[in-house]
């Protein structure tokens, strides 16, 4: 290729200016602002080191939504990674039906988790939601979900899912158009079961898509909010008050600039540890072809 | 049956109760809608309504200005996604296509963007906007995010697996460099170029924290924001018609992804992001 002078800047530009104004600069100066305690007001800041960390680290309130979050993780990343994976085999297996059915599944995607969280929150009605009068007609007494501190994460948890693993499954039936026909043919023939061809022929292939839907799913989970906004707003009892949600309530609620900011960078910090570990686990697992 | 019909009708099979699952939420929402008066809070709780009772879509209508949070929703998202697709196709097309000093740097830039959670520059970015005087207004809403890096590396991964001897022809054809982007590289990436189009579309029709922040006037709030600010301000307001008004407003994507999803699965099959 010939050198092309400042074409390729000029092409860059448009994108590059954007993306230093309202992501670079604003994330260093997450940082900057950590480091600072800043009036509500008129927004002076003082200097104040890692006060805001020390802070933190010191805060049962954050502990705790720290186990939230996990725990949110667990609820929710798991079964969409899991469940969109055994929608998007069936979906490969060519069922009757199929394109039907893949719409389905992957029309979730396009609602925002603001509004299934509008949906849900009726569904969820202990009285007039109709979750309860299913359970009711199997003859099993459903609880109070969202305002039961027992259920509450779990019932916000269930919308996210319901919401997201679509996602997955759009990934997963990329990965498995990849999956050569003869080889599970090939497989077939030698006297493999359907669970050794699945464990020994699709899963490798699969596996590059696996990592890349685990860690967005891990990441889209860490970051969930605006169904918790509106489905509990954190509460009962604080049980679904996660790491986002306190950060939100700190910076537009309390206007703790410098508190938040410091949050902001744990949480960033936390996301990258969970995407470097993913990274790490994967390099010997993940066969790239 | 032979093999592969006992398959198709185990697959199918497998897949109807998570079919219902999916879809019952979306049945009801629309059920819900149509429901009236004591219908609604009835119990035990009934599927379907007595009649096709349009009165809470009028009243939706009327209690909020719906139209006016659905105008706000328009305007944004068409924004987002007109300048995402333009500007990563641009800074796409330069990284893929072009040598320059500094090269990598602008790739890692662009990479390292796509890790920066939202959260971390929410409150810098409204310091930003309250500087410029952009609180409240269409401009807050959109020009934050008139560039996408996930949108940028998806095309890189695109317009770098067009031949290069196509180019080399095109270029002996006296063809310029951005002719050669707009009549050759554009074209056979259409797919991936349109299933970036509909992602970043549903993002910006969908996002939520960041308008909740900066919007506050009734005015200039999305369909988003709108809607729970609608629910918790008319406690009074029947479910009736709270889904009345959910329905309308998830409508646009739904109705624009079950439109355009093949080829979304497509674009993301072909764009090698499978991994």
């Amino acid at each position: 290729m010939r050198r092309a002078g400042a074409l390729p800047w000029l092409l860059l530009l448009p994108a590059l200016l954007p993306l230093c104004a309202f992501i670079v600069y604003p994330a260093l100066e997450s940082l900057r602002l950590s480091l600072h305690e800043v009036a509500p007001f008129s927004g002076r800041a003082a200097f104040v080191g890692l006060e805001n960390y020390r802070l933190l680290a010191g805060s049962p309130e954050y502990a705790h939504c720290a186990r939230v979050s996990l725990l949110f993780l667990v609820y929710t990343a798991a079964p969409s990674v899991l469940i969109g994976l055994g929608v998007a085999l069936a979906l490969d297996a060519n069922p009757f039906f199929s394109g039907l059915l893949r719409t389905l599944f992957v029309l979730p995607v396009s609602i925002s988790s603001a509004m299934a969280a509008m949906l849900w929150i009726f569904l969820y009605n202990p009285t007039a939601g109709y979750l309860n009068r299913i359970l009711e007609l199997a003859g099993i007494a459903g609880p109070n979900w969202l305002g039961d501190p027992r259920w509450a994460l779990p019932a916000v948890a269930i919308a996210t899912v319901w919401k997201e693993f679509g996602f997955n499954v759009i990934f997963f039936l990329a990965g498995l158009a990849s999956v050569p026909p003869e080889l599970t043919e090939a497989a077939r023939l030698d006297g493999a079961g359907p669970w050794a061809r699945f464990r020994h022929v699709t899963l490798p292939i699969l596996s590059p898509t696996l990592f890349f839907v685990t860690v967005v799913s891990v990441i889209n989970s860490f970051q969930s909010f605006g169904q918790i906004h509106i489905l509990t707003g954190g509460g009962p009892a604080g049980r679904t008050d996660t790491l986002v949600y306190n950060l939100y309530r700190d910076a537009f609620v309390h206007f703790r600039t410098g508190y938040a900011s410091a949050q902001a960078v744990v949480l960033f910090v936390i996301i990258l540890a969970a995407t470097a570990i993913q990274f790490r686990l994967a390099q010997r697992r993940v066969h790239y072809g | 049956m032979g093999r592969e019909s006992r398959r198709r009708a185990w697959a199918t099979a497998i897949l109807l109760i998570p079919a219902a699952v999916q879809l019952f939420p979306l049945l009801y929402l629309v059920s819900m809608s149509f429901k009236v008066g004591g219908e609604v809070m009835a119990y035990p709780p009934r599927l379907l309504p007595n009649s096709l009772d349009w009165s809470n879509y009028a009243a939706a209508l009327r209690a909020a200005p719906l139209a006016r949070f659905l105008l706000n929703s328009a305007v944004v998202a068409c924004a987002i996604t007109a300048l995402q697709v333009v500007t990563s196709v641009l800074a796409a097309f330069a990284l893929a296509r072009m040598e320059f000093r500094g090269k990598a740097l602008a790739f890692a830039l662009v990479v390292a963007t796509m890790l920066v959670p939202g959260e971390v520059t929410l409150i810098p970015n409204y310091f930003t906007l309250a500087r410029l005087d952009w609180i409240d207004t269409y401009a807050g809403l959109i020009v934050p995010f008139s560039a996408s890096g996930f949108g940028i590396f998806l095309l890189y991964q695109f317009f770098r697996s067009i031949p290069k001897e196509l180019e080399e022809a095109a270029t002996l054809d006296g063809a310029s460099r951005l002719r050669f982007l707009v009549q050759i590289a554009v074209p056979l990436s259409m797919p991936a170029v349109l299933a970036f189009g509909v992602y970043a579309f549903i993002n910006a029709w969908n996002m939520y924290l960041w308008p909740l922040a900066v919007t506050q006037s009734t005015a200039m709030q999305t369909a988003q924001i709108g809607l729970g600010m609608f629910r918790s301000q008319n406690e009074s307001v029947s479910w009736g018609v709270i889904m009345a008004a959910t329905t309308i407003l998830i409508s646009p994507t739904v109705l624009l992804f079950a439109a355009t999803q093949k080829q979304f699965v497509r674009g993301i099959t072909m764009s090698g992001l499978k991994g």
